[in-house]
């Protein structure tokens, strides 16, 4: 029963999360706690690319920051897993496995490197460290992956798909906009925490903040239109970027609900295994496959419609229409 | 918003864009502050001059279905009556097109128009 299979795939893949998370923050409490006395008031918690130190917080902030990231990023991840599908759920439990290595050996180091030391500015961060971290991440992250495996393959739901037939000599367009409104709320907190950023005097991080702004907010309504080149995603007036798929290329539109989490694990522009895609909300998405395989979709309202169009055109351009 | 055009059609190019415009309007998959594509885009996809474009839109504005708002090009009106409006529109441009075809003349659709009005409660009958 594939339903089985699914969930027994989703409780493997959610273990493989939290059990690495809940061990790195027991093993930071534990050194936390074993080495507590012997650390100084103001300890060394960032370092430059020589692994001199140059940032210090105190020795109780360091702890909790430590330990409120590994929190944080367990959850979060944990939350991706449960709501993520197919080769999301896969990249997600490989992530969430690995990157607990990766941050817990580099918390527990910093918490070691700070030990019997009398003044926290001589302080060093051996740098094998790193690599040492990362390559524990990444072999751990590539267990996981293929622990989880893809997955049954019949997850791909399928989509709603009509063809649109056009009379001889008959141009057609179909052309939509689409906007985010989880990108706009984000490009305003992003604009206001800028604003405040600059009204204190941070200039470095309020004009970021602006750029960032700006940018997530151009991005967040996107024009989608379908005619007889094919079909063509991009943010007017600018005339780049513009991502298209040529009329040639078309193998089958049709009409699909995505969630932007679990298919795709967020908003924006998106790439994963088997597809990439314009994902500004959850909902209605016309999706369409490519020659070769290679899914693109784009989620815009009414997209029944662009579908049969752009299967009407494909049909017509390979001589069975009319 | 689907815009289907036929060049050899003997209705002009325009008045085709409009109707397709109307009819979206009419059957709610496009609905108010829904933002037309600027004409010169259509143009570029329909394969038509941009000229014709625009006079399809300038009919749309005339018959108070659209709206130039500034910052984003020509958008479908608010008002809550644009869906009777915009089938009204259609129901009207199909009784001309249709005498026309039957080589009736303009003089002749009015006074066939107006000799409804005193009798007709309400619903357009069968055509």
């Amino acid at each position: 029963m594939a339903e089985t299979t699914d969930e027994r795939g989703r409780g493997r893949g959610l273990a493989l999360v939290v059990l690495p998370h809940l061990a790195a923050i027991g093993i930071l409490t534990a050194v936390a706690i074993g080495v507590r006395d012997r650390l100084p008031d103001r300890v060394a918690t960032h370092f430059d690319g020589g692994g001199t130190a140059d940032g210090f917080l105190s020795r109780e902030a360091l702890l909790a920051l430590a330990l409120g990231t590994l929190v944080f990023q367990g959850l979060a991840l944990g939350v991706a897993l449960w709501r993520g599908r197919g080769p999301m759920r896969r990249l997600t439990a490989a992530l969430g496995a690995g990157l607990p290595v990766f941050t817990g050996t580099l918390l527990v180091t910093s918490l070691l490197v700070n030990v019997d030391v009398a003044d926290p500015t001589d302080v060093r961060l051996p740098l094998w460290w790193l690599p040492v971290a990362l390559g524990g991440g990444a072999l751990v992250g590539l267990g996981a992956w293929r622990l989880v495996g893809s997955g049954p393959r019949t997850r791909e739901r399928p989509g709603r798909s009509s063809v649109l037939r056009l009379e001889p000599g008959e141009s057609a367009v179909w052309s939509r906009h689409v906007g985010s409104r989880v990108m706009r709320i984000a490009a305003l907190v992003v604009l206001l925490a800028s604003l405040v950023s600059l009204a204190v005097g941070e200039w470095a991080p309020g004009l970021l903040g602006l750029l960032a702004a700006v940018v997530v907010g151009a991005l967040a309504s996107v024009r989608v239109t379908v005619d007889g080149s094919g079909l063509v995603v991009d943010l007017p007036p600018l005339p780049r970027p513009r991502l298209s798929v040529p009329l040639a290329s078309v193998a089958e539109a049709e009409a699909v609900r995505v969630d932007a989490i679990g298919d795709f694990g967020g908003w924006g522009y998106r790439v994963r295994p088997g597809a990439s895609g314009v994902v500004l909300r959850s909902g209605e998405a016309l999706r369409v496959r490519r020659e070769g395989g290679r899914a693109f979709v784009v989620t815009v309202d009414d997209a029944d419609t662009a579908a049969a169009l752009l299967n009407g055109l494909a049909a017509r351009r390979r001589g069975e229409g009319g | 918003m689907l815009f289907r055009v036929t060049p050899d059609s003997p209705v002009p190019l325009g008045e085709q864009i409009a109707a397709c415009v109307r009819g979206a309007i009419a059957d709610g998959s496009a609905r108010p502050g829904e933002r037309l594509p600027p004409a010169r885009s259509l143009a570029g996809s329909l394969g038509v001059n941009v000229h014709t474009v625009l006079r399809g839109y300038q009919r749309l504005r005339d018959e108070g279905l659209v709206e130039l708002r500034r910052g984003r090009g020509t958008v479908v009106t608010g008002r809550t009556d644009a869906p009777g409006l915009a089938r009204l529109l259609t129901l009207a441009a199909e009784l001309v097109a249709e005498a026309r075809a039957l080589g009736v003349d303009d003089e002749e659709i009015l006074r066939l128009v107006s000799s409804q009005l005193p009798t007709a409660a309400g619903e357009p009958g069968p055509p």
